[in-house]
């Protein structure tokens, strides 16, 4: 026992060195892709296949001309077929053309584990893809390839500027006649500088070179925080163009989608096709920008780093007030500038004055100081100026905005019996100043009310019998709802049971024609409606094929069920009495007609009420 | 030109003849009309001796309407703050509850129901109902039980008509199906739940409020009887029987013992 498996293990052992070795000699390396002519904004599926063998690494294609390859995964086969046994790998790559024109691929060689392996070659044929119908030639001749049909640009606002000066930055997105999805915002370096976050991205047409791009703009504004001479970008996007595995249409799917094309018979390449995206990052150019220091000369005393174009407006919540009283100060500032760089503005002698701590607030194109201010005694007269300065970087100057002397009444402060008078202040300076509210309230019944509201005349709803009654109906209408759902199922899946349904109703309609065309004495008519009656009711009733019922029936199936003979009877002499009227309808008198419609009905009642 | 009705009869006159339970329905409509405009009236009435400080007459007035068999909301809360005005805070709280019953949202009454009880010299030990009963009961409590119930017998319609789609479209939209039937059944337990917990207090347990300004609540239904434990106006308490002069009450802590019917008020 021990023996034979032994020499079983070392069988075994050599028929997979056997194998391995008849393998390493037996690979063979084929490249094929799925398509050999190709538009722009289309790609091709290249397939690298190793025969014979499962156990290869995934080439790598790097700098293929003409070609940007991104490896999609493997696909291994095994087969036996009269005992022999073949397997394969497969590697497959998207292909994405970048340029047209005619290009080869290959030989590819590949190296592994000792054993360089050579494929054979292919040839690719990148076209520009079919024209728009209308499309000049200067459309064609100007996108050669896909780096024209997709770009980034980025556009600094100005090339010099002061530190703290704002600067926009334009990036734009141009895509022609392609689908681009899961578009990011962009990035981009900006040592030296801080970032505002981006507007909100605005989308427009814009014609570039003969070609109309569809557009996406990023806004948002830079600011210089060194002195010197620095490089702002590249700006990079990355999102994911749709791709349509090319085949015989050489159009992209988004064409009619986004540009109009129209409507034609390539709608049904359309949803056969198949589409795949393919992640990309687009970069623009960098740009260059030289961030300045502020003059040094000709700064005033206020001066704290504001820069921009600026206008300064002045409110006073009041002018009479009592000693004590706060006075609430609102300064705004608007225009354009650095408002991050606004410090509030300052009282030039604030003597006399408890002034507390501005609270702030940035809006669009304005920021609003509040302040609150406490004249301490009587003798004030008025508010004193208030300053604001900032460098104007349009006129390259300082430049200060004074507001005030403004006058105000102070008076004597009440005396300590008195209530204080209490204005409405924002709510943190309130405290601050000790002004919080304390008052002794009373406590009594809220008043009566003045309508007598909704009557309600007799006990509560849920002793109401009607309320009570009415809870039934939909639940009936539900259960009618369920057995209706219930039959109409049946009736869907059981042939049977739909055509027992179907039987009398059938004969009911029989039997009123036939007894028509007894008052019009048609005997022809009469006995070809019982027979066609008979036949359809005994082939609904009994489940049997409704063209062969014939006298016959009654004899191979009806027999067996021991139904009545007296019912029996009368069914044969119907099925005689018909086939009678079909060869010699003249001999039909009117009472045998009677007869025969007596017997009908008397069947098809008995039918009706017997067990079966 | 005007076509001839078929019988030859004006067409006013002829609505009546045809549509008597038209007629009946007006009818009761106007009787409806007529009850609620008298009832407004003496409302009114009773509102006007209430501001002259006529507290007495006020009340009467008010408990003329209750005695017509019409209530109100607003009824009983002008009831109670008339009751108020005389001091007498335990028919004052009773009133206030009544009111609550019909209008549990109003903040008036919610305000005014607060201040009462907080004027109660010895007030009574509220028990917590566990949490999740507390806060089904907190938000169910915010209806009536009319409101209750109607709302009840949406989600019965919702129910019932959810599962008639289902019946008929049950296997396209089955998940969605699932989700609708699962939030409304819960919704519908759980008011259910609550509603039956409200009738069960109702009928059963029987809510009142103690109007004397101390009572005796007796180990047996007669005079002579030990004494338990004193109620005090204001006390909530459920009447459990009643014999003769006596109602046999549970306090909220358990307790049960004989008060006189005079004592006390029932919701």
């Amino acid at each position: 026992m021990a023996r034979s498996f032994v020499i079983s293990v070392i069988l075994i052992l050599g028929a997979i060195s056997y194998c391995g070795q008849s393998c390493a000699k037996d690979i063979n390396f084929e490249a094929s892709v799925d398509s050999n002519i190709i538009s722009i904004g289309e790609s091709a599926r290249l397939a690298l296949t190793f025969y014979g063998t499962q156990d290869i690494s995934v080439p790598e294609l790097n700098n293929i001309d003409g070609f940007e390859a991104r490896y999609i995964g493997p696909s291994k086969v095994m087969s036996i077929v009269n005992g022999r046994v073949s397997n394969s790998v497969t590697h497959n790559y998207t292909l994405l053309p970048l340029k047209t024109g005619d290009f080869e691929l290959g030989p590819l060689r590949f190296d592994y584990r000792g054993d360089t392996y050579i494929s054979n070659n292919i040839r690719i044929k990148v076209i520009e893809g079919p024209r728009e119908k209308g499309e000049g030639p200067l459309g064609t001749a100007s996108r050669p390839d896909l780096s024209s049909r997709i770009f980034l640009t980025m556009s600094l606002g100005k090339t010099g500027a002061y530190i703290n000066e704002p600067i926009p930055v334009t990036i734009k997105l141009y895509i022609n006649k392609l689908a681009a999805r899961d578009i990011q915002f962009p990035v981009f370096s900006q040592e030296g500088f801080s970032k505002a976050d981006f507007e909100e991205p605005k989308q427009y047409r814009e014609a570039l070179g003969g070609l109309v791009y569809d557009c996406i703009e990023f806004d948002t504004r830079i600011f210089g925080t060194k002195v010197g001479g620095f490089k702002v970008g590249p700006a990079e996007v990355t999102c994911s163009l749709v791709l349509r595995r090319s085949g015989k249409r050489a159009r992209t799917p988004f064409e009619e989608d986004f540009f109009g094309g129209g409507f034609d018979e390539s709608y049904f390449d359309d949803f056969f096709s198949h589409y795949e995206r393919y992640p990309m990052t687009l970069k623009s150019k960098e740009s260059a920008v030289d961030i300045a220091a502020l003059p040094s000369e000709g700064a005033p005393g206020g001066f704290s780093g504001s820069i921009g174009d600026f206008q300064f407006v002045l409110g006073v919540s009041q002018k009479d007030v009592r000693a004590g009283d706060p006075i609430t100060l609102k300064m705004s500032i608007y225009g354009n500038g650095n408002f991050n760089t606004i410090s509030a503005p300052k009282l030039e002698d604030a003597k006399g004055f408890k002034v507390y701590d501005p609270q702030v607030k940035t809006e669009d194109n304005h920021r609003v100081f509040e302040q609150v201010i406490i004249p301490e005694s009587e003798d004030i007269l008025e508010i004193p100026k208030i300053n604001f300065s900032f460098f104007n970087p349009r006129t390259g100057r300082y430049e200060t905005i004074s507001r005030g002397p403004m006058p105000i009444t102070v008076q004597k402060a009440p005396e300590a019996h008195e209530r204080p008078k209490i204005v409405e202040l924002p709510h943190r300076a309130a405290r601050g100043a000790g002004l919080e509210r304390r008052e002794p309230l009373g406590r009594d019944i809220i008043y009566i009310k003045d309508s007598i509201g909704r009557l309600k005349k007799g006990g509560p709803l849920y002793k109401n019998k009607g309320f009570l009654i009415i809870q039934l109906v939909p639940l009936l209408a539900l259960l009618a709802v369920f057995i209706t759902r219930r039959r109409a199922e049946r009736l869907t899946k059981d042939v049977r049971y739909a055509r027992l349904l179907r039987a009398p109703k059938a004969a009911r309609r029989g039997i009123k024609k036939a007894r028509r065309c007894l008052r019009e004495e048609k005997p022809a008519d009469f006995y070809d409606t019982i027979f066609t009656t008979l036949r359809s009711y005994l082939g609904d009733r009994f489940h049997l094929p409704t063209g062969g019922i014939t006298r016959n029936i009654i004899d191979e199936t009806l027999k067996a069920m021991r139904l009545d003979e007296e019912a029996l009877k009368k069914l044969r002499e119907l099925f005689d009495e018909c086939d009678l009227a079909r060869y010699a309808s003249s001999r039909m008198s009117r009472e045998r007609m009677n007869n025969s419609m007596a017997n009908l009905e008397s069947v098809i009642s008995y039918f009706e009420r017997a067990k079966l | 030109m005007k076509r001839p009705s078929s019988r030859g009869r004006c067409p006013k006159q002829s609505i009546w003849r045809v549509n008597p339970l038209l007629y009946l329905i007006v009818c009761a409509c106007a009787f409806a009309a007529t009850e609620s405009k008298d009832a407004a009236a003496l409302f009114y009435k009773a509102n006007s001796y209430y501001e002259s400080g006529e507290f007495l007459k006020a009340i009467d007035a008010y408990n003329e309407i209750s005695r017509q068999g019409q209530e109100s909301g607003n009824l009983y809360y002008n009831t109670g703050g008339a009751y108020f005005k005389l001091g007498e805070l335990g028919r004052a709280i009773l009133y206030y509850e009544k009111a609550r019953v019909l209008i549990p949202r109003d903040a008036d009454l919610k305000s005014n129901l607060e201040y009462a009880a907080s004027l109660i010299e010895e007030p009574q030990e509220v028990l917590q109902r566990p949490g999740w009963a507390g806060l089904l009961g907190g938000l169910t409590n915010q209806f009536d039980i009319d409101g209750l119930a109607v709302f009840i017998w949406v989600l019965y319609l919702l129910l019932l008509g959810l599962a008639a789609i289902n019946i008929l479209y049950g296997a396209r939209i089955k998940k969605a199906l699932t989700i609708l039937i699962g939030a409304a059944g819960l919704m519908f337990a759980a008011s259910s739940a609550s509603f039956a917990v409200r009738v069960y207090e109702k009928e059963f347990l029987r809510p009142a409020i103690v109007i004397a300004k101390e009572a005796d609540c007796a180990f047996e239904p007669f005079e002579r009887s030990t004494v338990y434990f004193k109620a005090h106006s204001g006390d909530k308490i459920f009447v459990l029987s009643q014999k003769k002069d006596w109602s046999r009450i549970r306090r909220p802590d358990g307790k049960t013992a004989w008060v006189r019917n005079d004592a006390i008020g029932i919701i």
